[in-house]
Order: C-alpha cells, then structure tokens, then sequence
C-alpha cells in the first residue's frame, strides 16, 4: 500500500469509529442526570423510591422564604407589601404569599361536621372500641357546660356527642403545624425574634424557571429589590430561606468562578503552546481532539447507559488532560513515539476498564466514558494527525523546539549519584508512612457544601421561627393503591407513635394523620353506630334538653369517606399536596416526616420489617456508597496496576518495569500522605484525582523510557503535558467548591510527584 | 415547607378558642366611647378592681346562648385568678369540670374520672395566645389588652364598662367583642362571637386574698384543686 492510500484508510478509519459512537448517541433520547440516588447500586426497589423522591423534591425545591424585619412591625410589613406588590402575578413565579384571608374556621369545623362519623381521633376511636359511650356522654357535657369552652354549639341536636367538634379539635390542634411562632398580625403573619419582627413573604419558583443563575433571573430581581427595600426602610432585616437561594447562589459562584478559573488557565496553556511550537497548528490540532474525543465519549456513553450523570463530567476531565498530553507528544516528537503511545494507552484504559467490573452505576459509566474518550484520542493522534501539513525536517532543524529548559531540569537528575537517589527515595518513602497512616477514606456529602455566613444566619433564623423541626431523614411508603397505601402508613404511624411517647421525636407530618385509610374510617363508623342505642345517648339528650334522637339518626343515611382525591380544606391541602408523591410507575407512594428528632432516633430501625416503608437517609446512603465506591475504585485501580505491571514485565522486564509503574504509584502515595498530614478527608472526589494521576502519570514515566534516545524532546515534551496538566487541574485547587478544590489538589500533588519522579524512569 | 401552610389552621384555631359570647356586645353604649388619652386615667382606676389583689376568689354564673337554636346553657362554680398561677375555672353543676389557665399550658380536669388534658401554650402560637388574652382580661394587663384590641371605656360614678374589640380581623370573626363591668368588683364579662351567640359570667362572693394558702371557706376547695393541679 502507498503512503498516500495508506493515509487515506486511516482517514476512513479514524471517520468511521468516530461516526459509529456518535449515530449511537444519537439514536438515543438525552438525559443527564444530576440525582445523587443514582450514585448508588442499582435495584429496583431504590429505583422506584429514587423516583418517588425525585417527584417529592421537585415540589419542595421550589420554594423560597423572605422574612423582613424590622423593630417597627408597621416598617416590616410596608416593606413586605411593597415586595407583594413588585413580585405577585410575576410569570417566574407560580404563586406569592402575603397576605392571610380569615375565612378558614367555618370550612374546617364544617369540613369535620360532614365527615363526624367517620373521622376521628386515637382517643376517641379507643372510647368507641372499648363501648365507653358513658366517656364520650361526659366529654361532651363538659364541653357545653365548661368554661371557655372551645366548642360549637349551634348543631348540638344533630350532633348531641359533639363528635364534629371533637375531630376539629384533634385534627387541628394536635396538628404539629402549629408549633412556630408566627402568629396572623394585621393580616399578614408574623413573629418576634430579638425585638425584631418578621413578616413572612413566601413564593413558588414557576415549574419553567431554572434554579440556576442567569442573566435576569426572577432571584437576582429579587435581591435588587431588597437591597432597594433596605435602602428605603432604614435599619430592615431581610432573611432569605429555601433551596432556590442556595442552587443560585451556588450556581452564581460558580459560574463567575468557573470562567476566572478556566479563563485563565487556557490562556495560560495557548501561551505555553505557542510560545514552544511557535505555530497554531499544534494548539487547533490539539483542541479539535479533545474536542473530538469528548463528543465522542459523550456519545458512547450515552449510546451504553441511556443518560449521563453530571458527576461523569468531573471525572470526564481526565479524557482532556490525557488528551492534551498524547496530542503534545505527537507534536514535540513526531516520530517513534507509537510504542510509547500504545503502551500509555493501553495501560491507562487497563485502569479504566477494572472500574467497570464495580457494582456502581456511576462508577462503570465514568469509566466507559473514559475508555471511549481516551479510544478517541489515541485514534486521532495515530490516524489523523501524521496527516496534519506540519513543518519539514528542515524546517524544524531551522527553527528547534526550546529545550533549555529541559535540558537545565535533566542535568539537575544527572548529577545525583544512584546511591544517593536510592537513599533519598527510601527517605522520601518513609516519611510518607505516618502521613498515609493517618489518612482518613472518607466521603461526607454535608461537608463539601459550605452555605455563605448570611445565608446559614437566615436559615437558622428561619427554623427558630418555624419551629417545625422537620428532619432530613424520612419515610417514602409505597402500595398498590391509595387505600393500602394510606394503611401501611398506619402502621409506620404506630410504631412512631411509640416514638414520639418515648421521647425520640416530637411528632410526624403524615397523610393518614389527615386522610385515615377507609379501613379505619370504617372501623370509626362502626364504633359511632354503636352509640345510636346506648343509655348514654338519652341520657345526654335529657340533659340537653333535645327532644328527639332524629337529628341525630338523620347523619347514619349514607356514610361518605374521605380519600386523597376528596375536597380537602384548603388550610391543609398545601401539606397533603407536599406529603403525597401519588402514583408513579403504577404505584402509589408518599413522604413521612418526623419532626424534631432527639439523637437516639434510628430512622433506619423505625422502618425496619414494615414492608413499603422505606427509611431516606439520603445524605448517609451517599456518603456511605461514594466511600464503598472511592475504596472499590482504588482496590480496582491497584488490580489493573497489577497486570499493567505484568505487561511492562513483559516488554521491558522486571527493573524497568518496576521503574516506570514507580513514579505514578509512589505519586499516590505521596497524594495520600500529603491528604492525612493536613487533616484533609480523603473523598470520593480526592480519589478520582488519584485514578487521574495513576492514568496520565503512567505515561510520563514511559515517554521517558521510550524517548531515552532523544532526551531532551522528549523531557520537554513531558514538561508540557506535566504544565499543561498542573495548569488546567491544578487551578481548580483555588476553587472555593469543596469537591472541585479536592479534586484539583489531589491532581495537583500527583501529577507534581509524578513529573519530579518520572526522569529517574529513564535507563 | 413554610409556615403558610398553617397559616389557616391557626386562624381557624385561634378564632375557635377564644369562642364564646356575651349579651351587650357592640350595642352596648359603651362601644361608643372609644377610649381616650384623657380617659385612660379612669379607666386604670376602675381595673384596680383586676390588678390590685393577688388573689382573687368567687363564684360565677356562666350563661351560654345558642342564637340559631334559641338556647340557653347555664352552670355555676366558683374562680381564683391568682396573679402567679394564672385562673381556674371550676365548673360545678349541672357538670364538673376544672379549666386551668397557666402561662405555659392549658389544663383540663374531670375531677370526677380524675382524668386530665394538658394542652401546652409553649410549643403552641394559638394556645400562648388564647392564654395570655384570658389572662390579659381577667388580670387587668392593660398593656397586653392595648395591644390586641380597640379600647373603649365608659364611667358612671363607680360603675364601669370597658370594651375590647379584637383589631386582628380574624380573632375579630370569632370574637366580636368582650365587655368587662363592674364597680368595686369584676361584675361580669360579656362575650359575644361573630354570629351574635353570647357567654356572659357573672361573678359574685368576691374574696380576696394573699395565697391559695390562705384562702377560707367557702372557698377552700377549688384552692386546694388549684394547689392539687399545679402541684400535678
């Protein structure tokens, strides 16, 4: 075959692998997901709760809290009028609140009027179960004959046992909705805190509008307006509160961050590219590939799991870097380099492909989308850049590469004797020991996001005032339909209610707490038909002084029983829309929040052998599975080290092999080490940037091995991919993000070790 | 989840307990002598009556009636409002029942199945609130009574009426207003709701004392219930 045919196969071949990954991505519908359930094993039972939740938390998510206070309520409320006033009827909300009409009492006692028979209360229902109607006779005696009495006379005819006013008062007032402080104040609600008070002001994010920051956003129109509020109304507070503060405020960092941090660093890296090569060619070749293997990664890893989770993304950085590092090889050395090429490839998509034999969704698509994007890469390097128009021989003899540098840093190597390199490297092993003993292989989600100061205080503010204590882990109950549903709720309310009378949490929020299961309402009616003929019945007739039982006979025609699809009062149907998720996937499923939780309480032990009820402890089952995960990643990463070793074995022997498979390892070591001398959590995030280290690392150690004959090339080339690599990875160090900042350190200290130590790999 | 969501609950649930009712209401010609800087003087002097003593104890008429039903219910016990432990109700015929009204819970008692409710004013917006208004109008807390209602203040010689209207408009749905009379005692306490039902107390026998422990007959029983409860 001529040179000529022969470069145009390899077009063809490089065209075709590319076009086959991304027709396969596109065949399929697009999805990223962002849910962190999805980190976790799959079954199908979390997948059909991770759905139920997913449908819970867009409903919660979408709110926000603006408390305004001020020492003058008259200040606060004027102030909150006018933010009404700015912001109702605005089409990125869905709704505001404010004001607080007054005409709820009447349609919740006559709600519990119609529904008397068959809704009532543990006390009550237990009267009706032991037959004590004499009990219920007194109760009601005392209500009309009491002081201050609470109850409602004008149906006592109909009602002699004041059944209606009985289930009014245990629905409401043992409602544990009532525990803040705010209180109705000239129409609005409010509470005092410090001498301050607050008027609350609360608004639904529309289901169209982003939580995330951008140009205009309804949230930044907001603060403009409060700090304008603010400016107006000397000396007002303003309190913001609810998961749309935190996603734009988180997004809005990041954003301006991401651009400062990514800006610089690419102008950093075109610089470096430039200044060495002294022609675009390199620097467009070089990012039409990561470019390219990017898409294609994409693509294929779309095309094997239907979706994509944006933690992928993060790991996805490494396709870049390696990128980079192949592409500047090809051009700093251009010839001979295939071997040393092949071999990098090969040994860092051994690391990946041991991460697909993990038990974690995530985990394997990570690791395909690197497999994919590195494939890529490699490709484009070897079947399409040695067709690139580069300058001659000749013309690069005119105009060398710049290798002072390398050569300075080369000579710095030479002059240190073997003896005394051994010694420094047993030395420099040693001292990493206590620093890695002390490691801590930890993932804690709730650590890696810092709330800013002003927020935190809000938020605090916030709870004190609420008062409601809802706690972050809770209940997803499952059933085939809405009734046993409704029952298997019952029956976690029971075992709560043990809870709450042993002091393990204050109370719950459940729908059965408002809609009993028709069975128990059943149960109720058939303990209230029991008073129809009891002595008690005409006894309390006589002492009312109610002629006829026909009124009351009257309300037993035709039971009607509340069920979720019912007319609910609308004082409790914003509750009842939060804890009933509904159906999804043909099954029915709703939220269980125990409220004020003391620290004994086992959410986990509450849930256990009560079939459908299952405990979200989201936030634990995260960081466990991310640490599982980081601990299963290395012990994989170490196995494909293993055999990688065994294939440098075969190619170069036992002591170079041993040389090259050094500098990486030794480089995680000295990561780890670095990690537990500062107290640093070693994360799930820390150890993707270990697995990076051990991918890209690896190849440095085997230029130089392979590029021993042309030194000083190859030592620049090495150079550049190590700068390019600490620019771009180790600048994300600088981030105020948490994850991002780990992951940037950990990439910064091993690719740093990794470059120091890779020149001992040469022969 | 924020506290819109119950906003409506405690509404209704205020309103409810500061249910009841009196006869005068805002016919009464006292609700056409809103009070004034001039009058509050007088009007301090005539709640002496509420403030001065520590303890007071006596008997009490509760007449209830039901506008729509044309009915009336009545019972009588006796009372102590006890500046430190609040005021309890003891409800003796046609049925007994004790209502204890404390700062910081709201108690009732069947003395006959010795079976008691606890409702705590803590935790609870609606019964702080139901507490500190039973407490305000029974104690005299002028400021207290300033604060959550429209004052009004009407004097003849030594007889006094003083009128409250709720300003919040929906404690005003429930309660339309309460009407205090008297001349060298609290005489009687009108309350009327939003549909004109009304609960008037009328009191008698007034005794006062230093302590519960220095209460004499015929009062010593609902002293030693009071005794009995807080010690409970």
């Amino acid at each position: 075959m001529t040179l000529a045919r022969k470069k145009v196969a390899s077009v063809i071949l490089w065209v075709a692998i590319h076009a086959a990954f991304v027709l396969l991505g596109l065949l399929l519908p697009w999805n990223i997901e962002t849910d962190l359930y999805s980190v976790l094993p799959d079954s199908s039972e979390f997948r059909n709760v991770a759905e139920a939740e997913k449908a819970l938390s867009a409903h919660s998510m979408r709110n926000l809290t603006v408390l305004l206070g001020h020492r003058d309520f008259a200040v606060a409320k004027s102030a909150a009028s006018e933010l009404e006033d700015l912001f109702a009827g605005d089409s990125s909300l869905a709704e505001t609140r404010l004001r607080v009409g007054d005409a709820s009492m009447q349609e919740l006692r006559d709600f519990y009027f119609g529904y008397r028979y068959v809704l009532q209360g543990a006390q009550v229902r237990d009267l009706l179960k032991q037959g004590d109607a004499t009990a219920l006779k007194d109760n009601a005696l005392q209500k009309v004959y009491g002081a201050f009495s609470l109850a409602d006379l004008s149906r006592i005819e109909e009602d002699p046992f004041l059944l209606g006013d009985e289930a009014f008062e245990f629905f409401t007032l043992n409602s544990p909705l009532l525990a803040g402080r705010f209180t109705i104040r000239e129409g609005v609600l409010a509470a005092e805190d410090s001498a301050v008070t607050y008027v609350m002001w609360s608004a639904s994010l529309a289901p169209n509008t982003s939580a995330m920051a951008s140009s205009g956003h309804v949230l930044e129109r907001l603060d403009r307006v409060l700090d304008s509020l603010q400016h107006v109304h000397e000396g007002l507070f303003v309190e913001k509160s609810g998961v749309p503060f935190h996603s734009y405020e988180s997004s809005s960092n990041a954003q301006s961050e991401v651009a400062w941090i990514s800006g610089v660093s690419m102008a950093l890296i075109l610089l470096l590219l430039l200044w060495v090569f002294r022609t675009p060619i390199p620097i467009v070749s070089t990012l039409f590939a990561i470019g390219v293997a990017v898409c294609t990664a994409l693509s294929g890893t779309w095309a094997v799991f239907g979706s994509i989770h944006i933690f992928t993304f993060v790991f996805g950085t490494s396709v870049i870097g390696v990128s980079i590092d192949y592409a500047i090889h090809f051009f700093t050395e251009r010839h001979h380099i295939f071997k040393g090429l092949l071999l990098g490839f090969m040994t860092t998509e051994f690391s990946y492909i041991a991460l697909t034999f993990a038990d974690f969704p995530l985990l394997r698509q990570m690791a395909v989308f690197s497999i994919v994007g590195l494939a890529s890469s490699f490709a484009t390097i070897v079947l399409l850049f040695p067709n690139l128009p580069l300058p001659s021989h000749r013309a690069e003899r005119e105009r060398p590469l710049p290798t002072k540098v390398p050569a300075i840093f080369l000579r710095i190597y030479d002059k240190f004797p073997p003896r005394s390199i051994r010694i420094a490297g047993i030395v420099f092993l040693l001292s990493l020991v206590p620093g890695v003993l002390r490691l801590d292989v930890h993932t804690d989600m709730r650590t890696l996001y810092a709330m800013s100061d002003e927020l935190k205080h809000s938020e605090a503010l916030n709870a004190r005032l609420n008062n409601l204590g809802i706690s972050a882990n809770y209940f997803i109950v499952e059933g085939s339909s809405e009734q046993e549903l409704l029952e298997n709720e019952e029956a976690l309310s029971a075992r709560l209610q043990v809870a709450v009378k042993d002091s393990l949490m204050r109370g719950f929020l459940a729908t059965s707490s408002y809609i009993p299961s028709v069975k128990t309402q059943q149960e109720t009616f058939e303990g209230v038909q029991s008073l129809r003929h009891s002595q008690a019945l005409q006894e309390l007739l006589e002492s009312l002084n109610v002629p006829s039982d026909s009124l009351f006979e009257s309300g037993f025609a035709s039971p009607a029983y509340l069920e979720p699809s019912s007319k609910i009062p609308s004082s409790f149907a914003s509750i009842l829309d939060m804890l009933w998720i509904g159906e999804v996937d043909g099954r029915f499923y709703s939220a269980v929040f125990p409220l004020h939780v003391a620290p004994g309480f086992d959410i986990a032990k509450q849930a256990a052998e009560l079939p459908h009820v299952y405990a979200v402890n989201k936030m634990e089952n995260v960081n466990e599975t991310l640490t599982q995960l980081s601990r299963v990643a290395l012990l994989l990463v170490a196995i494909a080290y293993a055999v990688v070793f065994l294939v440098l074995v075969f190619v170069y022997g036992f002591v170079p092999a041993l040389r090259i498979i050094r500098a990486p390892v030794l480089s995680c070591i000295f990561i780890a080490a670095v990690f537990g001398y500062c107290g640093i959590p070693f994360n799930f995030f820390a150890i993707v940037g270990v697995i990076l280290t051990l991918g890209i690392g690896i190849d440095y150690a085997l230029f130089f091995k392979e590029g021993a004959t042309r030194g000083l090339v190859t030592a620049l080339a090495v150079m550049l991919s190590a700068a390019t690599t600490l620019i771009s990875f180790g600048s994300l160090s600088f981030s105020s993000f948490v994850p991002v900042s780990t992951f940037g350190l950990s990439v910064l200290l091993g690719i740093w070790c990794c470059f120091v130590l890779s020149p001992f790999s040469r022969d | 989840m924020n506290g819109f969501a119950r906003v409506t609950v405690l509404i209704a649930l205020f309103a409810a307990l500061v249910f009841a009712g009196t006869g005068a209401g805002e016919s009464a010609s006292v609700y056409k002598k809103p009070l004034t800087a001039a009058a509050k003087p007088a009007m301090l002097q005539s709640m002496k009556v509420l403030t001065e003593s520590q303890l007071t104890v006596g008997n009490f008429k509760q007449t209830r009636t039901i506008t729509k039903l044309n009915r009336e219910f009545v019972s009588t016990g006796s009372f102590a409002i006890d500046r430190v432990s609040g005021i309890l109700w003891d409800t003796q015929k046609p049925f007994p029942s004790v209502l204890w009204v404390g700062d910081n819970s709201i108690v009732q008692w069947d003395p006959a199945r010795d079976t008691k409710k606890s409702m705590s004013a803590k935790d609870n917006p609606v019964f702080a609130e139901f507490s500190k208004t039973i407490q305000s109008v029974f104690s005299g807390q002028f400021d207290e009574l300033e604060r959550n209602f429209k004052l009004f203040f009407d004097v003849k010689g030594a007889a006094f009426d003083i009128g409250l209207i709720p300003k919040e408009s929906a404690v005003a749905r429930a309660i339309a207003s309460i009407t205090l009379s008297g001349q060298t005692e609290l005489d009687k306490v009108t309350i009327v709701d939003g549909e004109g039902n009304t609960v008037v107390y009328e009191f008698s026998q007034h005794r006062h004392y230093p302590d519960l422990q220095s209460v004499k007959a015929p009062f010593e029983e609902i002293a030693n219930r009071f005794q009995k409860l807080k010690g409970k």
